[in-house]
């Protein structure tokens, strides 16, 4: 009983301290195009976009959302679309040879790129035409919402 | 002079002679590097990636950024559709997305660099594929195995638990992983040379090389299947998808298992093992099969 009390507590602790670690740092995008929010939700009305490497102060973090700002706006983005290692393009004037060394620097647009798939491509004879298909599939979120309301089902982490 | 003191004299000369290049040459890997290039087993370039290499720490998959993880993952995606065409039926395609998207949203990675994406492949084989980009496969199949709504969702959250967790990165040899992540093409100050995109595209081949046999051949690991399933349950729990589908779709499997067959019997452990793992975790307060859901499905994809 006891030892399960102390478990929860520490692990309490634990989130806690993550949480509060995290605000007043910055984080880098870490996907190719992110949506902060109005609120604390994937389907949340969309303020601003954010890019890839673009950098972003948390403010706040509530679950896996956190409140950040940028000078696109302030909103809210997942936690997994940051991250907290920085992401910097390579030929910004720094030695890349230097960042590359640096595990908490991470060079965008460097190592496997377009220009790779490019060459992997033609050597051999590999069509992408499917794969761009069904990358690009047109998506409407409405539609989405209607769906998930229909089908009785819910979105996590979302108050709007 | 004896035996043991002839060796002994031996060992003492090697020593000497090896302090001695020690000294001049720097590290053993740069030795290795030169006595490999003047001995004509290696070339210039190879050399020269090797003692690169050996400056630097190895490194693991999670040093790969999202960006590279996307294009390992493309690469991959167009491999799994050189050998399964694609099913062309945008109703049951959107339909699948729909169902993908939700999953997603109730995984811990909803953000990958690129959106997850989903497509049935044309095929009667039972199967289903996820590359470390998102790209989401199901064969017909595997479609037609499923039951109900709540039994594809359960598919596409092992599919998607697989992406969250980082199965397929994992799979790629650590010395290609250190070998890209330390390439010139990564390292040089300027844009990267033709030649150093060619070493990196070899590189980048024996990546592929390495997900797509564990996808088509030799599996994940039995404890990475059992983590797919566990983070399935939990994302089938918060979306509201009842759970139990998972087990219920595993049934499925199980009366049709044959250990040699093709696809899923070649690269999975063999279902009964998995619905044991699954049932320990069900609560009675999970989510249920709704006729609603189950209904859409029918309309949908009981043509497949």
């Amino acid at each position: 009983m006891y030892r399960k009390a102390f478990a929860v507590g520490v692990g309490l602790f634990v989130a806690v301290a993550a949480a509060w670690a995290l605000e007043g740092q910055l984080v880098s995008v870490a996907v190719r195009s992110a949506q902060l929010r109005e609120a604390s939700g994937h389907l949340a009305p969309i303020v601003a976009q954010l890019a890839y490497t673009d950098e972003v102060e948390v403010l706040e973090v509530r679950g896996d959302f956190l409140r950040v700002v940028s000078p696109a706006g302030e909103g809210w983005l997942h936690r997994s679309a940051v991250s907290e290692d920085r992401i910097v393009l390579a030929d910004d004037g720094e030695d890349a040879a230097r960042r590359a060394d640096d595990r908490e620097v991470a060079l965008a647009g460097r190592g496997f790129n377009e220009e790779v798939e490019q060459r992997y491509r033609s050597e051999q004879g590999l069509s992408f035409d499917g794969v761009d298909r069904m990358e690009a599939r047109a998506r409407d979120s409405e539609a989405l919402m209607r769906f998930i309301e229909d089908g009785g089902l819910r979105v996590p982490g979302d108050e709007s | 002079m004896s035996v043991r003191a002839r060796n002994t004299a031996l060992v003492a000369v090697v020593a000497v002679a090896t302090a001695i290049v020690l000294v001049t040459c720097g590290t053993i890997t740069d030795i290795g590097a030169t006595v490999g290039e003047a001995t004509g087993t290696i070339d210039r370039r190879q050399a020269e990636s090797i003692r690169r290499t050996g400056e630097r720490m190895e490194r693991s998959f999670e040093d790969f950024t999202p960006e590279q993880e996307y294009y390992i993952g493309r690469s991959v995606a167009a491999t799994v559709l050189d050998h399964y065409p694609p099913y062309e039926n945008d109703e049951v395609n959107e339909y699948l997305d729909t169902i993908g998207r939700i999953v997603v949203l109730a995984s811990d990675r909803p953000s990958l660099f690129a959106d997850y994406s989903f497509q049935v492949l044309d095929d009667d084989e039972v199967n289903a594929f996820a590359t470390p980009g998102g790209h989401i496969f199901l064969t017909r199949g595997m479609v037609r195995l499923a039951e109900n709504e709540d039994e594809l969702a359960a598919v596409l959250a092992h599919e998607v638990a697989h992406v969250v967790e980082s199965h397929g990165l994992q799979t790629i040899r650590t010395s290609r992983i250190t070998a890209a992540l330390t390439s010139a093409a990564i390292t040089g100050a300027q844009f990267a040379t033709s030649e150093e995109v060619a070493e990196l595209t070899e590189i980048f081949e024996g990546t592929i090389d390495d997900v797509t046999q564990t996808l088509f051949t030799a599996g994940y690991s039995r404890s990475a299947e059992r983590e797919a399933d566990q983070g399935a349950v939990k994302i089938l729990r918060r979306a509201g998808f009842a759970p139990s589908a998972l087990a219920s779709f595993l049934e499925h499997m199980d009366e049709r298992w044959e250990p040699d067959g093709p696809g899923l019997a070649r690269t999975h452990p063999s279902p009964s093992d998995r619905l044991r793992d699954v049932r320990a975790v069900l609560r009675d307060d999970d989510p249920e099969v709704d006729p609603r859901r189950s209904e859409r499905f029918r309309r949908i994809m009981g043509h497949v």
